[in-house]
């Protein structure tokens, strides 16, 4: 089975996010290709994604060499194989500050049709600087996209090309695609490249094999706009997020009558919205943070990857939605499928990076000169000394470049991880009756709503008192202390064919187990 | 839990591997005093020349064999539960990051002292106790003989039993336990 992923906007970019994290921590299929569309390539949350997307693929696969330093393919520590182009996002218009007359060609077209134009877009819209997305205009997005070509020498459009083929080969394919409902790019991409993969399905002649899943977002956040800002130009308001959803959404009904598009669409929303304090309207600077509606549409997309999902005829939709109550809890969040509990997995995750961050990966990190310290402790010995060992040398090798190279990139990651889950823990809520109850941040992080390049800030050294509030550290009442992940890292076995610091990664991961 | 049985195991076989030494001392004790080295040791090392007393050391003797016999069960307790409990208690330490089971080597040392000043005082008070006969007619020597014999090879059980008993991450904590190979017990 072959899984690809498509974000489309900021949006989509956000939910893929959630994805990557959620497949660091077992929860994602075996292998997925992940892409990004948005026409607006510098935005905040796009190079966000697509940094976490580079990290995730560079870390795994120094962490699957074989012979070198092996999880093995038992480990769920960075279970998914995920591939991506070398540039992760198509930008479906090209070249320097495209705007709709340029890319339809408007001064060539006939009268009649430049009246039709004329009575669809207005002067302003034509001449939109489309650099920046499509400012939450999906009628300009749509006409963008539908005038770019899918070929097959584009490198996106080839992979889903090859999907194509290989589901005409006898492989079952599955493509899924993020967007929101309410945005420019992903409201004008959801519907369009999925027809356009359609398009190529029927062209090619593949009547099986093939599925395409969606998680449409519908308004999950809301901000506020300063007044002084941009008071002539094309953003997108908050004001009309619910009117664009309703039109949408009529859109879509009447669509899914007459077309198969989607075998199954996950449809994701958010009540009360999630207050932004920070608005940009496109570009570096917007860089909205990652919300818990987000995850809900990466569960989705794992969901319909999973092996027990089975897809029917009909077309399905399925909605989903938290407890009525105004808190936030881990009973909130839906497994994958019967095998994969999504709890389990994230709090094992989050525990993970925590234990790293603060406690071994400081210790393993420097020459041999400034680790061998730790070479009398169990842990150490078990785990590192003997995987680390050269017989020819008769050194252990955890200061040489390659290890180290692991443990700063694993230093790194976890820091991601605190701050995606502690931005989530507190945007999501912001400014709201609603209460997140998934773990306890306030001890580790601080946090500016206003800094929208720095919301969160992780402490870069825990006090002894701070490392103790760690069994609080997943609100739910499970007690699990820090002294638990040192004993199971004593006492797990280890697995066979586990190489270098592979070893050490899949133990601590899975004594971070409750 | 399973962990701190194990331990509890390990620690119980540690224990075993001198303890046998001391049951059967004791089942000797138990039985009686008979003409053999032991006795003749008891008698040239351990008590005054009785005679000078007008008694016979074979009256005595039973008396030594009844303190001997009952001041080794007492000290073989002592080496069971200090060192079963120090490897029940040793998984409850609060080793939570790398470094950390070194400083709980204090704790063991104080442990492993009051234990020390616990077998000592156990043996002070049988060789000087009025409640058996014997024991007034304990040389210095004898007492000194009693004292570090007692004291060292009770020591011994218990440190090995430590040793193979306590939890693999607080190995750091007790002498040389650190040396075992990372995945031993």
């Amino acid at each position: 089975m072959k899984n690809f992923i498509i974000g489309i906007g900021g949006t989509g970019a956000k939910c893929l996010e959630h994805l990557l994290y959620c497949c660091s921590s077992g929860l994602g299929p075996e292998q997925l290709w992940a892409g990004m569309v948005d026409q607006d390539e510098a935005n905040g949350n796009i190079s966000r994604t697509k940094i976490l997307l580079s990290k995730y693929i560079n870390i795994r696969s120094s962490l699957r060499e074989e012979g070198k330093s092996d999880l093995t393919s038992d480990s769920d520590l960075f279970r998914t194989l995920v591939t991506s182009n070398s540039d992760s996002v198509w930008q479906p218009l090209r070249g320097g500050d495209p705007t709709l007359e340029e890319v339809i060609k408007y001064e060539l077209l006939k009268p009649e049709v430049k009246g039709l134009v004329d009575c669809l877009y207005g002067p302003e819209e034509k001449k939109l600087n489309l650099s920046k997305g499509f400012r939450a205009r999906p009628n300009i997005g749509a006409a963008a996209m539908l005038a770019t070509t899918s070929n097959v020498d584009d490198p996106f459009w080839s992979q889903i090309y090859k999907a194509i083929d290989l589901a005409r080969g006898g492989e079952e394919v599955k493509i899924f695609i993020f967007s929101s409902i309410f945005g420019g790019t992903g409201a004008a991409g959801f519907p369009n490249i999925a027809r356009k993969i359609r398009a190529i399905q029927r062209e090619r002649q593949v009547t099986s094999n093939l599925y395409i899943g969606g998680a449409l977002m519908l308004p999950y956040f809301i901000y506020d706009v300063p007044d002084e800002m941009m008071e002539e130009e094309v953003y997108a308001k908050p004001a009309e997020f619910l009117d664009q959803t309703k039109g949408a959404l009529h859109y879509y009904s009447k669509l899914f009558e007459y077309d198969k598009i989607f075998d199954q669409v996950y449809v994701t929303g958010w009540d009360p919205l999630s207050k932004l304090s920070t608005f940009q309207p496109g570009g570096n600077l917007q860089n909205n943070p990652p919300l818990f509606s987000e995850l809900y549409a990466a569960l989705g997309a794992l969901r319909f990857f999973s092996k027990d999902n089975t897809i029917g005829e009909n077309q399905e939709i399925f909605q989903i939605g938290k407890n009525e109550t105004n808190e936030i809890l881990w009973s909130d969040i839906p497994n994958v499928s019967n095998n994969l509990n999504s709890k389990e997995n994230l709090a094992k995750l989050i525990r993970f990076a925590f234990s790293y961050y603060w406690m071994y990966g400081p210790a393993l990190t420097g020459s041999w000169s400034k680790v061998k310290k730790y070479s009398n402790e169990n842990w150490f010995k078990r785990l590192i000394y003997k995987y680390t060992y050269d017989n020819e040398k008769e050194q252990c090798e955890i200061g040489h470049e390659y290890n180290q190279e692991i443990v700063s990139s694993m230093t790194d990651f976890c820091l991601d991880i605190l701050e995606w889950i502690t931005d989530m823990h507190y945007s999501t809520v912001h400014n709201t009756d609603q209460k997140m109850n998934l773990i306890l941040c306030d001890f580790f992080s601080e946090y500016n709503a206003k800094n929208a390049q720095n919301r969160v800030t992780i402490k870069e050294k825990l006090n002894a008192a701070e490392k103790n509030q760690f069994n609080g550290l997943i609100t739910d009442g499970s007690n699990f202390k820090l002294l638990n992940i040192m004993s199971n890292l004593c006492y797990k076995k280890t697995k066979k064919d586990q190489k270098g610091l592979g070893v050490f990664m899949d133990i601590l991961f899975r004594s971070c187990e409750q | 839990m399973l962990r701190i049985f194990k331990s509890l195991t390990y620690s119980i076989f540690g224990l075993m591997s001198l303890g046998w030494l001391s049951v059967i001392f004791i089942i000797f004790m138990f039985v009686g005093p008979e003409p053999n080295r032991l006795l003749d040791f008891f008698e040239n090392n351990l008590i005054v020349d009785v005679r000078k007393y007008g008694q016979e050391f074979i009256y005595l003797a039973k008396s030594l064999y009844i303190l001997m016999g009952t001041m080794n069960i007492v000290l073989l307790a002592i080496a069971l539960i200090m060192s079963l409990a120090w490897s029940a208690l040793s998984h409850r330490l609060n080793i939570d990051s790398p470094g950390k089971a070194k400083i709980y080597a204090i704790h063991w040392l104080i442990y492993t002292g009051v234990m020390l000043a616990i077998i000592v005082a156990i043996t002070f008070y049988f060789t000087t106790s009025t409640r058996y006969n014997a024991a007034q007619f304990l040389s210095n020597g004898g007492i000194t003989i009693i004292l570090f014999s007692q004291t060292i090879y009770y020591f011994l059980i218990y440190y090995i039993a430590v040793i193979v008993g306590t939890a693999r991450f607080a190995r750091s904590s007790v002498l040389f336990a650190n040396k075992l190979p990372g995945n031993f017990l």
